[in-house]
């Protein structure tokens, strides 16, 4: 799959996909080049666990609350 | 947050966009495929999370894009505009802000002459004393490390 093959992209001098915590890739808040408050959200496309895509800018019109996580 | 998505119901979206395993382990180990992420995208299921789930490429593109920080919150504002961002997921901003979100919304679509202001504040979060790690007993030992060495520098 072509996505796969970004794997080694680090992120912050680390790999994105680490397999240990230590708290190194910690970062004070965000990362700075995130918008802003106030600031178009970039809009980005993904797919649904279950299956279709969603795209962010579809959903204009009420406001969206995002939530980033992971099991762990 | 489930409650609260329900609660809102029609009147704001709610997502979850999973990204990297924060704390991985032995259950739960960090992502080497996107078929194996999209796998355990699915099994947040299993974990209470109900509402629409996204998955995030496997190298976190719009993990990155957004600030990168693992359980960050953002609300994105009727017009596509960011109205709220934390850095982690406290229910309570959440309510707070979502709720101020949609009364400005209301107002200026009664015409209400509306001035926004900016603030910033930080919150601190209370950890319980025993954290629950579903990565496993490794995703354990990885953060005991962490805390041995916090308090050996007298952090």
């Amino acid at each position: 799959m072509a996505k796969d093959a970004n794997i080694e992209t680090p992120f912050l001098g680390k790999p994105y996909n680490y397999d240990t915590w230590d708290r190194s890739g910690a970062l004070p808040f965000f990362q700075a080049e995130a918008a802003r408050v106030g600031d178009v959200a970039p809009d980005f496309t993904l797919p649904l666990a279950e299956g279709e895509q969603i795209a962010l800018s579809a959903l204009r019109g009420k406001p969206v609350m995002i939530e980033f996580g992971s099991i762990t | 947050m489930e409650n609260m998505a329900r609660e809102f119901g029609d009147e704001a979206h709610f997502l979850f966009v999973y990204v990297r395993e924060a704390h991985p382990g032995e259950l739960y180990p960090h992502h080497t495929s996107f078929v194996q992420k999209a796998g355990q995208a699915r099994d947040m299921r299993k974990h209470g999370v109900g509402r629409p789930i996204l998955v995030d490429s496997l190298n976190g593109d719009v993990h990155r894009q957004y600030g990168g920080m693992p359980n960050m919150s953002w609300i994105i504002d009727h017009t596509g505009r960011v109205s709220f961002k934390a850095s982690w997921t406290v229910a309570f901003d959440i309510q707070a802000a979502l709720e101020e979100t949609l009364e400005l919304k209301g107002l200026r679509r009664q015409g209400g002459f509306v001035a926004p202001y900016y603030r910033e504040t930080m919150g601190l979060k209370v950890m319980p004393a025993e954290e629950v790690y579903l990565g496993g007993e490794k995703a354990y030992e990885d953060v005991r490390k962490v805390r041995e060495r916090d308090a050996a520098r007298g952090k």
